[in-house]
């Protein structure tokens, strides 16, 4: 009966551990439980936050499309301000600044355009946001302001788009060999055709030395 | 220590198992611990796989999609093929690194949006509504599981509102729209002069030493390639067909047989108006719908207009539209695509029962009660033996040739390997005739040479060694196999059969470089201020010129009016450039005047605003692409699907 033995021991020592850390156990359990309950609800949460942003978000691209630019833009600043916490509502700052902008409102659209570099959710539309920026900079004749601007996007992925503002500037400032530089470059990173045939327009623009392109047969 | 548990079973002990293991699964679901796994991993973006699965779905649809473009008109190579695959890989990487960028930015499709969408997606669409039949059929068809197919249209619509947000979003100021004006507008004066090669040119300059010279130090462009001549057998269904005689009672037979291929069907057009009842209606209800057809019906007799009606009460809102018009169709149309009935039996009953013009009762059938109006009846061509004699015996030809074809291809390839020492078994026992091709290089050639696949096999290891060629497939039922008859080993040809060439060559080359140095010479006066018209009478050279000329002028040629465009703005005075032309002659221009592109009509303006906006919201696009993909850790297993490392 040495086993039954052995057994009433075991229980004895189960018994004995469990007085000494069945609190931090349970209390352990609990938190992870609730830890794990909590995380499914904030994701819930998010999940429900997201669906009904993107219902909006549709909502304000549909009138966008239909002409509708006041009702889009009522629904664009409902998302901005109630749906912050999502990307919908850096698009929806986007298309704001956009519309700002043809009604005539720059200082609205500048500032809708800030909010979307300094916090959009997704890092890219940050950059998007801030050479978006400098053309907007650029069309008031602000050429520093501009600069500044296109400091904001540093991913090698925008320099295509980078550079070519960067000789719009250059040109504007009236430095011909630096724009031409700027195009020649930005001309070599863009794939986009009509994109291509407006840098080669404004690189040939500046004529002097074409620093490429010559070859005649 | 078993039975101590289950006597323990009841107690604490079991509980706090039970609950440790319900926790895990009530959270996660049991799917998760056991779905997945087994299947190759193509690429892994971000810790998430791609499958070897997913891959080939993709890939198949990609390619079915392709070769519905082709209709036929060929087929993809190998090549493209291998292409194909790379660009859906690539394809498919872009967009999973878009769609976790998505949703890690908070966007989401909730289930309500997904279904709506799917609902309003044209190719679900029957009658104007959402037909469930429709969806299964082609999702079935397009080879998706139902949750296969919400996935990936999730998945797109996540991707379409981030790509949708930017393009409609894209800023076009002002100055970047004048700016784009200013230069698309812009139109330049300018005068060209033209040296002329012919002038230039001086036979008794080149001598026999320079044409010498030049065939020794240019051996690679005189010599002629390594080729081969083969010999060859063809099986083609084309070949068999010819072979084929059709005997007059036979053809008459089988057109008989199949007069109705041959026979343009009636076709008849009509219009409904189209009063729908509800399924499951009761008796009554159905009585109300009928009466309401018959009132209709009355007053169409009273005169009114059968179109207005049919706009206004028409149940069927795609013919409604069009005053009830349905267009012509046979007995027995099915829908485009589907194999269904176009319309309910009952109501084609009626169409082919009815005289032209005439305006029915109400017909009943599945959809409600329809008041039809017979337009038009489009007899039933009659077409007689003799009409379609030739397409009668042309399509006997080809149904038996193609039969045969098939019996006589596994016979022409058993042999052909069987006997890879000739070709002249096959020959024999098919009954075909062994050709010999022209010589032809690795580039191919005529005739034969034409396939490219032919050329490979013809300079391939095993036929260079005196076997035979594989059976090629070079067409559909087209079978080639080729064997060496002789190998031409690369040819230097002699110099007496190239020298004129070679004597033009030099005469035009040094004429060209005649007209450039007469040119700058020329360039130098007119910066120096000679002006344009007076230099050109004097050196007796073409002078032409051009006023307000714009991107697209075509007064000068292609090569001057780019370089017209790419010259110095002339500040005060002119500017001069020149340019060898293409066909050597020397074009100078001289651009007096710059007139930047002025106002546009603003209609004009606001599709150029719109084309800018649309490329710049592109760029955009790509390029947030592009930042994504390089701050993704992606991993590709390119071996896994046919791609080179």
């Amino acid at each position: 009966m040495s086993s039954l033995d052995s057994e009433e021991q075991q229980i004895e020592a189960i018994k004995k551990w469990w007085k000494e850390n069945g609190l931090a156990v349970v209390m352990g359990i609990v938190l992870g439980v609730g830890g794990l309950v909590g995380w499914r609800s904030w994701t819930t949460y998010q999940d429900n936050q997201g669906a009904a942003a993107s219902i909006l978000y549709e909502q304000m691209m549909g009138r966008a499309a239909g002409g509708d630019r006041r009702g889009a833009m009522d629904v664009a600043e409902h998302l901005a301000a109630e749906y912050g916490g999502t990307g919908y509502a850096d698009l929806a700052r986007l298309s704001l600044a956009r519309m700002s902008y043809r009604d005539g409102d720059v200082a609205g659209a500048v500032a809708q355009l800030e909010v979307v570099r300094d916090e959009a959710e997704i890092d890219e539309l940050k950059q998007v946001a801030a050479l978006r920026l400098a053309r907007l900079r650029l069309d008031e004749g602000d050429l520093d302001g501009a600069q500044a601007a296109i400091a904001g996007s540093a991913a090698e992925a925008f320099a295509g788009v980078r550079d070519e503002i960067q000789g719009d500037i250059l040109a504007a400032r009236g430095d011909r060999a630096g724009a031409r530089n700027a195009y020649q470059r930005a001309l070599e990173l863009t794939t986009n055709d009509s994109g291509r045939v407006l840098l080669q327009m404004k690189l040939d623009d500046l004529g002097g030395a074409a620093p490429a392109g010559d070859a005649a047969s | 220590m078993l039975l101590a548990i289950r006597s323990k079973s009841q107690s604490w002990v079991m509980w706090v198992i039970v609950i440790l293991l319900i926790i895990p699964f009530a959270l996660w679901g049991v799917h998760e611990y056991f779905g997945g796994g087994g299947d190759v991993v193509v690429a892994e973006v971000d810790g998430r796989e791609l499958s070897a699965r997913e891959f080939e779905n993709t890939y198949q649809r990609q390619r079915q999609r392709l070769q519905m473009m082709l209709e036929g008109r060929g087929s993809l190579s190998d090549l493209d093929q291998k292409q194909l695959r790379a660009e859906t890989l690539q394809s498919m990487i872009d967009e999973e690194v878009v769609v976790q960028a998505a949703l890690a930015g908070g966007f989401r499709v909730g289930d309500e949006q997904l279904a709506a969408a799917i609902r309003q997606l044209d190719v679900f669409q029957e009658d104007g509504r959402f037909s469930q039949q429709r969806y299964d059929y082609w999702i079935a068809n397009m080879g998706y599981s139902p949750s296969g197919f919400e996935q990936t249209l999730r998945r797109n619509m996540l991707r379409a509102q981030l790509r949708q947000g930017l393009l409609g979003s894209a800023l076009v100021t002002d100055r970047s729209l004048a700016e784009a004006n200013r230069l698309a507008e812009q139109q330049r004066s300018f005068g060209v002069m033209l040296v002329g090669l012919e002038a230039m040119k001086d036979p008794s300059a080149v001598t026999r030493q320079d044409i010498e010279a030049y065939y020794r130090n240019n051996a690679a462009d005189f010599t002629i390639p390594e080729r081969v001549v083969v010999r060859y057998v063809e099986l083609s269904k084309e070949q068999i067909a010819e072979s084929i005689d059709i005997g007059e009672e036979e053809a008459r037979r089988n057109f008989e047989n199949f007069k109705r291929s041959y026979v343009a069907p009636e076709q008849r057009r009509a219009s409904h108006i189209l009063l729908t009842v509800p399924p499951g209606a009761d008796g009554d209800a159905i009585e109300a719908v009928r009466l309401e057809a018959e009132e209709i019906r009355r007053r169409i007799a009273q005169g009114e207009d059968f179109a207005a009606l049919a706009r206004a009460h028409s149940d069927d809102a795609g013919s409604a539209a069009v005053g009830g018009d349905l267009g012509y169709f046979e007995r027995g149309a099915t829908v485009p695509l589907l194999d269904e009935p176009l319309f309910p039996p009952a109501f084609e009953e009626a169409v082919f029962a009815m005289e032209e013009g005439e305006i029915s009762a109400p017909v009943r059938s599945l959809e409600g009660f329809h008041i039809i109006r017979l337009e038009d009846v489009k007899d039933a061509g009659v077409a007689s033996f003799e009409d379609v004699r030739d397409q009668v015996v042309a399509d006997m030809r080809s149904t038996r040739a193609e039969q045969r074809f098939y019996e006589q291809a596994e016979q022409f390839a058993n042999l052909v390997y069987e006997h890879v020492d000739t070709l002249e078994v096959v020959a024999d026992s098919l009954g075909l005739a062994v050709r010999t091709s022209a010589p032809f290089p690795r580039t191919g050639g005529e005739g034969i040479a034409a396939y490219p696949r032919v050329v490979t096999a013809a300079f391939s290891e095993d036929v260079a060694q005196g076997m035979n060629s594989e059976p090629i497939e070079v067409e559909p039922m087209h079978l080639v196999a080729v064997r060496l008859e002789e190998r031409i080993a690369p040819t230097l040809q002699p110099l007496a059969e190239v020298e004129d060439d070679i004597r033009e060559r030099l005469v035009w080359e040094a004429a060209r470089q005649r007209a450039m140095e007469k040119g700058e010479a020329l360039m130098t006066r007119l910066r120096q201020g000679a002006e344009g018209r007076v230099l050109a009478r004097q050196e007796g050279f073409e002078w032409q010129e051009v006023a307000g000329a714009g991107r697209r002028s075509d007064e000068v040629g292609e090569q001057v009016i780019d370089k017209v465009f790419r010259m110095e703005h002339p500040a005060g005075g002119s500017t001069v450039d020149g340019l060898s032309l293409a066909d050597g002659d020397f074009a100078i221009i001289v651009l007096e005047a710059v007139e930047e592109g002025g106002e546009i009509s603003k209609e004009a303006a606001e599709r150029r605003r719109q084309v800018l906006a649309e490329m710049q919201g592109e760029e955009q696009f790509e390029a947030l692409v592009e930042a994504l993909r390089e701050r993704t850790e992606i991993t590709i297993n390119r071996p896994s699907i046919d791609l080179d490392e």
